[in-house]
């Protein structure tokens, strides 16, 4: 199972890659494992404004649709439309090309929040 | 486990059917929504499709003609006619099944319960689970995926998913009777569908010489619940604030052509 250095990870197996004042952020290794092959996204709107915690999407894996969740509050400035063709992105990459959306964050103190690769790992074992 | 809550509605109109199940998942994360066994009935015959299932391979003139009524369901998964089958769903906490469990997990679990309803009813499924190639198909009958229940290779009761933060939502279809051609007609690739259907779709009529009463097999589930999970059932009814959420949603979301059936969520 794959958690990358330097991101920062939440409780609901989000990702989150900090790019200058943008939040990029997608579903981990683990999750995408857990959910199985992905076969339909339901992006959040660009420009919608979204609390942390704020339900963004679905996502349909096995016949199961999984609310997706913002990690970080702020407005939603860049979504990846290429799931919309592409779901399996999220399977084969969740990292690079499976990501889902780019937020661009209200407050500093929602990353404190987020955890680090270490204490995800902690987590997941936890679960 | 707590008891579950047993609702045995009447039939209602699809819209009402899906927004009942759709508020008991919405208010779990909000309030204390008991662990909950519906069986669900339709007024008429209506087509669902899957949550995030787009609509194009629909035959909306054909539905609009023969006043068959197309709804979205909560779950995903793929399109279903509802006309003689036992519907049912289940609402239960995420940590029922273990904390950070699949939906692959949680859905063998109820698998186990279906398997033994199968076998109170005098029919034999198949044991292991038959998980076909992915198939590009709008109906959900025409594929078996792991966790569904076959007898020879054929789906008998199909069952989708959604989840929450706290709570876990199955929808399931027991069929009774099949009119496969009647089905096929509600794509516009009839042929195709009815043929896949021919192969993989199979109805309990076709299997038991008499069918037993809807009562009978309501009863069945709930023996075969209490023996595999050692549930005990009660029967408070709904709250208001599910009465009151569903019938905002049958408003907001879930009325004939809502951008929300038609494959433009609204939120």
């Amino acid at each position: 199972m794959d958690i990358p250095k330097g991101l920062f990870y939440n409780r609901e197996h989000f990702w989150v890659k900090r790019e200058d004042d943008l939040a990029r952020c997608g579903i981990t290794d683990f999750a995408q494992q857990e959910l199985g092959d992905v076969v339909f996204v339901e992006l959040p709107k660009v420009g919608v404004k979204v609390k942390r915690g704020d339900r963004i999407g679905d996502v349909e894996s096995i016949k199961t649709v999984s609310n997706l969740y913002a990690p970080v509050a702020g407005e939603v400035v860049e979504v990846n439309t290429e799931l919309d063709s592409t779901p399996e992105f999220i399977n084969q990459d969740p990292y690079g090309k499976g990501w889902i959306c780019a937020i661009k964050p209200d407050m500093e103190e929602d990353f404190s929040e987020l955890m680090s690769e270490a204490d995800y790992h902690l987590h997941i074992k936890e679960e | 486990m707590e008891p579950l809550r047993l609702i045995l509605d009447p039939p209602l109109t699809g819209f009402e059917n899906m927004s009942r199940d759709q508020a008991m998942l919405d208010l779990a994360v909000e309030s204390d929504v008991p662990p909950t066994l519906r069986f669900f009935q339709w007024d008429k015959l209506t087509l669902t499709v899957g949550k995030l299932q787009k609509v194009e391979s629909v035959n909306i003139c054909h539905l609009e003609r023969y006043s068959i009524p197309l709804v979205r369901r909560p779950t995903g998964g793929r399109a279903i006619l509802h006309h003689h089958e036992v519907t049912f769903s289940l609402l239960l906490p995420r940590l029922f099944f273990g904390a950070g469990s699949s939906p692959a997990e949680a859905y063998e679990k109820l698998r186990q319960v279906l398997l033994l309803l199968l076998e109170i009813l005098g029919v034999t499924p198949d044991r292991e689970a038959l998980n076909q190639p992915y198939l590009s198909s709008p109906y959900c009958f025409s594929l078996n995926v792991a966790h569904e229940i076959t007898v020879k290779r054929k789906k008998l009761i199909g069952v989708a998913q959604a989840r929450n933060r706290e709570a876990v939502l199955f929808q399931g279809s027991f069929i009774l009777s099949a009119d496969r051609k009647r089905i096929a007609a509600c794509f516009h690739e009839a042929d195709k569908v009815f043929h896949e259907l021919s192969g993989n779709m199979l109805a309990l009529e076709e299997i038991l010489p008499d069918i037993p009463d809807y009562r009978t097999l309501t009863d069945s589930f709930l023996e075969s619940f209490a023996r595999e999970w050692g549930v005990m059932f009660r029967k408070p009814g709904w709250m208001e604030e599910e009465i009151a959420r569903s019938a905002d949603l049958v408003r907001t979301h879930y009325y004939p052509g809502s951008p929300f059936i038609l494959g433009k969520v609204v939120e």
